[in-house]
C-alpha cells in the first residue's frame, strides 16, 4: 500500500505559548512495498513523523493518505499498522506467545471472516442485488469518512480563528470578527455539510434499496431454511452425548459439512472454524519468519536485545498491516547486532513485500537498507532519492554533511569566473558555475575524493596516519580548512605519505560539491 | 576476617531495635500464648494457676458472642476489603487519565486519611443517627435526606442495617492511602505499553485487563494482604459508628478485637473456674492464627498470579 503525505504539519503548543513546528509542510510518496529510511539529525522530526503515520499522534494540518484512503482522522486501530518501538515496548508480563497472539485476540477474526464469506455468498446467490448492495455500502462508506474530514478540516480552521480573535484580545485591539459570530458561521457550516451529505447520500442510494436487500436476503434464507432444520437436529443429538461437548464446533461442523448447501458452505465454515488454532498457527509462521520460534515461552526479560527486536517485528506484522513502522529499531543493540539484525530486517520486508518506514539518525543504518531515503532537519525535507544518489549528488551543505562517514571536509574558498580557487589556486572548475563569481564559497570533498598528484594543486600538512581495520586514511591540516583536521582516506600505493612533509592532491571533480556559505545551497 | 566484622558491627545496631523487639513484642506475644492456655490465670496477681489446658479456648468457641464477633470481623474482611480496593483503582485509572484538576481531586480524596479516624466515625454515627423517642431530637442528615426514619446505627437497629453502615465507612475511610498508592503505581507504568496497545488495537477495557492491572499486580498484591491484616483487627471504626450511649459497644457488635478488650477488662475466674483473662488471651491467639494462615494463603496466591 502506497503512503502519501500531503503538506504535513505538526506544532507543539506548551502551556507558555512556546510553539515549536516540529514537522512543516512534509510532502512525500512512499512507494508500495518499499523501505524507505527518514533519516535526520535528532529534533528533526523524523519520529514525529512516523507517530503522525501511525495515529500516535495526529497533525496540525495536513493529510495521510493508505492508498487512496484518506486515514488522517483514524485512529491507530483503525489504520491497520504495524509499529515497533525503540525499546520494544514488549509486554513485560506476557510470554513471548503472548504477546505476539495479542494483537490477533483483538483483531474479532470470527467477525470479520463471517462478514466476508457472507459477502462472497451473497455475490453467488443474487449477484445483481448484491451488485447494487455493496457498490451502495462502499460509496456510502467513502461518503462518511468524506465529510468527517470536511467537518474536522473546518474544525480546525474554526479553532484557529477563535485563537487568533482572543489573541488580538489580549493586545486590547479591537477584533474583527466576534467570537460569536465565527460559531455561527461554523455553525451554519456544519449544517451545510449536513445538507449536503443528505443530499450526496440520497444520489447514491438505489431506488428501491429496501426491496433489494430484502430480496438479497430472502434469497440466502431460502437456501439456508432447510439446513437449519437440519442443523438443530444434530446440535441436540450431538449435545446429548457428552462425549463431543468439548470442542464442540470441531464435531459440529464435521457433522454439518456434508449437508451444508453449497453456497453458503463458507459462510458456515467460517462460523465454525477454531480460530484459536488459527491465531496460534499465525503467531508460530511469524515467529518462525522472525526466528524465535523456540523462545515462546520465555518473557520477554529472559530475552536478549536482538531477540527482543524480532519479537517486536513479530508482533507488529502478526496482524498483517498495511504499513511497518520502526522507529529507530536498532538503537538499543550492539554494533554487531546491529548489522545482523539490519540485514534480517531487508529480508523480513522483502519476504511480505510491505511498505515500511524506517526512522534513524544513524546515516550508514538508512543507507544500507533503505530503498529510498528522505533526509529531514528542522521539521522539513531536505532531500530524498535513492541513497546512492543522495549520497553522490547531495542537494545542499546540510545533506553532504550529513551523509558520508568520515566526513566531508570543508574548505573556504572563493568563485572567479566560474573557477573554484583555494588560497589562488584554481582546484575546480564546471561549466554549470558559467562564468559566476561570488568571494566565499565552501568546498566540500569527500575523504575518497583525493588524488595524490606531483602536480596537484592543494597542499597538505599531513598530521598522522589512522588505521581502523582495513580502512587506512591519513589525518592532515589545511589553513583554509573548515576544521582543525580533515580525513583522506588512501589508497593501498598512497603510503608512502611521510608525517612532517607536505603532500600535494589533486581532488576528483565528481567528489567535489562546491556550496553557497551563507545559505548553505549547492552551486556545483 | 573482614567479613566476620563487618558482621559484628550489624549485629551490634541490630541490637537496640532486637532489645526492644523483644521487650515489646516477644515477651507479650508468648506471655499471651501462655495465658491462653493456662485457664486459672490471675490477671490481678499474675499467677498462672495450677491447669495447663484448653478450656479457655473450648469455653470461647462455646461462646455465643465469640462466634458472632469472628461473624462480624470476617463480614468486615470479606466485603470492605475486596470492595475498596476495587473502587480504589477504578477511581486511581480514572484519575490517572484525566489532566486538569488531576491534584484537585487528589487532595479531596486524601483528606478522610488525615482525619482522626473516631471523629469520622462520630460524625457517621450523627449522620446516620435517629431519635428513639419521636419528636425528640431531629433526625440525622440521612433520614432527612431520603425521608425515611430508621434507626441505623441506635440500640434497636437490625443487625443488617449496623453493618450496613460499618461497611460503608470502613470502605470509604479505606480508599484514599489505597487510590494514593495506586496513582502512585499507575504512573509508574510507561506510556509506551498503552501506545502499544493502541496499535494493537486493544479495547479499554482489554487495556485495563490485559496490561494495566497485571502491571500493577504487585501493588495489589501488596494493598490486599496489608488492608486484609488491618481488616482483621478492625475495632475502633466499628465503636466509633455504631458505638451505643457511654461509647460503649453492644455485644452483638463486636469484633474479634472488641471480644478481647471485653474479656481482659473482667478480672478473675467464672463458675467453671475459667479466667477471663485467659479467654481474651485465647481470642486473641486464635486471631493471630487466623491472620496468619490468611496472610500466608494470600502470599501464595500471589505468588502464582502476580507479575514482578
Amino acid at each position: 500500500m502506497e503512503v502519501r503525505l500531503e503538506n504535513l504539519t505538526k506544532v507543539f503548543e506548551s502551556k507558555n505559548s512556546a510553539r515549536t513546528i516540529a514537522v512543516n509542510q512534509f510532502n512525500f510518496t512512499i512507494p508500495d512495498g518499499k523501505l524507505v529510511g527518514l533519516l535526520g539529525p535528532s529534533g528533526c522530526g523524523k519520529s514525529t513523523t512516523l507517530y503522525m503515520i501511525s495515529g500516535l499522534l495526529y497533525p496540525t494540518h495536513g493529510r495521510i493518505f493508505f492508498g487512496d484512503e484518506d486515514v488522517t482522522e483514524l485512529s491507530p486501530e483503525q489504520r491497520g499498522i504495524g509499529l515497533v518501538f525503540q525499546n520494544y515496548a514488549l509486554y513485560p508480563h506476557m510470554t513471548v506467545k503472548k504477546n505476539i497472539l495479542f494483537p490477533l485476540e483483538n483483531m474479532n477474526l470470527k467477525k470479520k471472516s463471517i462478514e466476508d464469506a457472507t459477502k462472497l455468498a451473497h455475490f453467488a446467490i443474487s449477484p445483481k442485488e448484491a451488485k447494487v448492495y455493496y457498490q451502495y455500502i462502499k460509496e456510502s462508506t467513502s461518503l462518511k469518512n468524506k465529510y468527517k474530514r470536511l467537518e474536522s478540516e473546518a474544525k480546525a480552521v474554526y479553532q484557529s480563528k477563535l485563537l487568533e480573535i482572543s489573541k488580538t484580545k489580549k493586545r486590547n485591539e479591537k477584533a474583527t470578527n466576534s467570537t460569536s459570530s465565527e460559531r455561527q458561521s461554523f455553525k451554519d457550516q456544519l449544517n451545510d455539510f449536513k445538507l449536503s451529505f443528505e443530499k450526496e447520500m440520497q444520489n447514491i442510494t438505489p431506488d428501491k434499496l429496501q426491496t433489494i436487500v430484502s430480496k438479497m436476503n430472502d434469497a440466502y434464507a431460502a437456501i439456508e431454511k432447510p439446513y437449519q432444520n437440519h442443523k438443530q437436529k444434530i446440535m441436540m443429538q450431538l449435545l446429548l452425548n457428552p462425549i463431543h461437548w468439548f470442542d464442540f464446533n470441531h464435531h459440529f461442523w464435521k457433522a454439518l459439512k456434508p449437508i451444508v448447501p453449497e453456497a453458503i458452505k463458507q459462510v458456515e465454515e467460517a462460523r465454525y472454524k477454531d480460530y484459536q488454532k488459527q491465531m496460534h498457527d499465525e503467531a508460530i509462521a511469524m515467529a518462525k519468519l522472525v526466528g524465535i520460534e523456540d523462545q515462546l515461552n520465555k518473557k520477554p526479560a529472559q530475552l536478549s536485545g536482538g531477540q527482543q527486536q524480532r519479537v517486536a517485528i513479530a508482533r507488529a506484522l502478526v496482524k498483517k498491516p498495511k504499513v511497518l513502522l520502526l522507529d529507530e529499531p536498532l538503537s538499543n543493540l550492539d554494533a554487531r547486532l546491529r548489522l545482523q539484525t539490519r540485514e534480517e530486517i531487508k529480508r523480513i520486508q522483502k519476504e511480505i513485500g510491505i511498505t515500511t518506514v524506517f526512522v534513524t539518525h544513524d546515516q550508514e543504518e538508512a543507507m544500507s537498507i533503505s530503498d529510498e531515503i528522505v533526509l529531514m532537519n528542522f521539521g522539513a525535507e531536505q532531500q530524498k532519492g535513492n541513497p546512492q544518489d543522495v549520497y553522490n549528488q547531495p542537494a545542499n551543505l546540510f545533506v553532504a554533511k550529513f551523509l558520508g562517514t568520515p566526513q566531508l571536509n570543508l574548505y573556504q574558498g572563493a568563485l572567479k569566473n566560474g573557477k573554484v580557487m583555494i588560497q589562488d589556486q584554481v582546484v575546480f572548475e564546471s561549466s554549470s558555475l558559467k562564468s559566476k563569481s561570488l568571494d566565499e564559497v565552501l568546498i566540500g570533498v569527500r575523504p575518497e575524493g583525493y588524488e595524490m598528484d606531483e602536480k596537484g594543486t592543494l597542499t597538505l600538512q599531513p598530521q598522522f596516519i589512522e588505521m581502523i581495520g582495513r580502512d587506512v586514511s591519513l589525518v592532515a591540516s589545511h589553513p583554509q580548512a573548515q576544521t582543525p583536521s580533515i580525513r583522506i582516506i588512501l589508497n593501498s600505493d598512497d603510503f608512502s605519505v611521510k608525517p612532517n612533509q607536505l603532500i600535494k592532491v589533486r581532488l576528483k571533480p565528481h567528489k567535489t560539491f562546491i556550496f553557497e556559505k551563507t545559505t548553505g545551497r549547492r552551486l556545483a | 576476617m573482614l567479613d566476620h566484622k563487618r558482621d559484628l558491627k550489624a549485629w551490634l545496631y541490630l541490637l537496640i531495635p532486637l532489645f526492644l523487639l523483644t521487650i515489646f513484642t516477644f515477651y507479650p506475644l508468648i506471655k499471651t500464648f501462655l495465658i491462653s492456655l493456662f485457664s486459672e490465670y490471675n490477671a490481678l496477681t499474675d499467677d498462672f494457676g495450677r491447669y495447663f489446658d484448653l478450656y479457655a479456648y473450648t469455653a470461647i468457641f462455646n461462646d455465643r458472642f465469640f462466634i458472632n464477633a469472628l461473624t462480624n470481623t470476617l463480614v468486615i474482611v470479606f466485603v470492605s476489603v475486596p470492595a475498596s480496593t476495587i473502587l480504589a483503582l477504578l477511581i486511581a485509572v480514572s484519575l490517572n487519565s484525566i489532566k486538569p484538576l488531576q491534584k484537585i481531586f487528589q487532595t479531596i480524596f486524601f483528606i478522610p486519611y488525615v482525619t482522626n479516624a473516631l471523629a469520622i466515625g462520630m460524625v457517621f454515627n450523627v449522620m446516620f443517627s435517629h431519635p428513639l423517642v419521636g419528636g425528640v431530637a431531629a433526625e440525622g442528615l440521612i433520614n432527612t435526606l431520603f425521608q425515611t426514619a430508621i434507626d441505623w446505627v441506635g440500640p434497636t437497629a437490625t443487625v443488617e442495617r449496623w453493618r450496613t453502615v460499618v461497611l460503608i465507612y470502613t470502605i470509604w475511610s479505606a480508599l484514599p492511602f489505597k487510590i494514593l498508592v495506586f496513582i502512585g503505581g499507575l504512573q509508574n507504568i510507561s506510556k509506551q505499553y498503552y501506545d502499544a496497545a493502541k496499535i494493537d488495537a486493544a479495547p479499554k477495557w482489554k487495556v485495563m485487563t490485559r496490561i494495566t492491572i497485571p502491571l500493577l499486580s504487585p501493588i495489589i498484591s501488596y494493598i490486599l494482604i496489608t488492608s486484609f491484616i488491618g481488616s482483621f483487627k478492625a475495632y475502633e471504626s466499628v465503636l466509633s459508628v455504631v458505638g451505643t450511649v457511654g461509647r460503649s459497644l453492644d455485644r452483638n457488635r463486636w469484633t474479634a478485637v472488641a471480644y478481647v478488650y471485653d474479656k481482659i477488662g473482667i478480672s478473675g475466674l467464672d463458675i467453671n473456674n475459667i479466667s477471663y483473662y485467659s479467654r481474651g488471651a485465647a481470642a486473641a491467639v486464635v486471631l493471630f492464627f487466623i491472620i496468619m494462615i490468611f496472610t500466608f494463603l494470600n502470599l501464595y496466591i500471589s505468588k502464582k498470579t502476580v507479575h514482578y
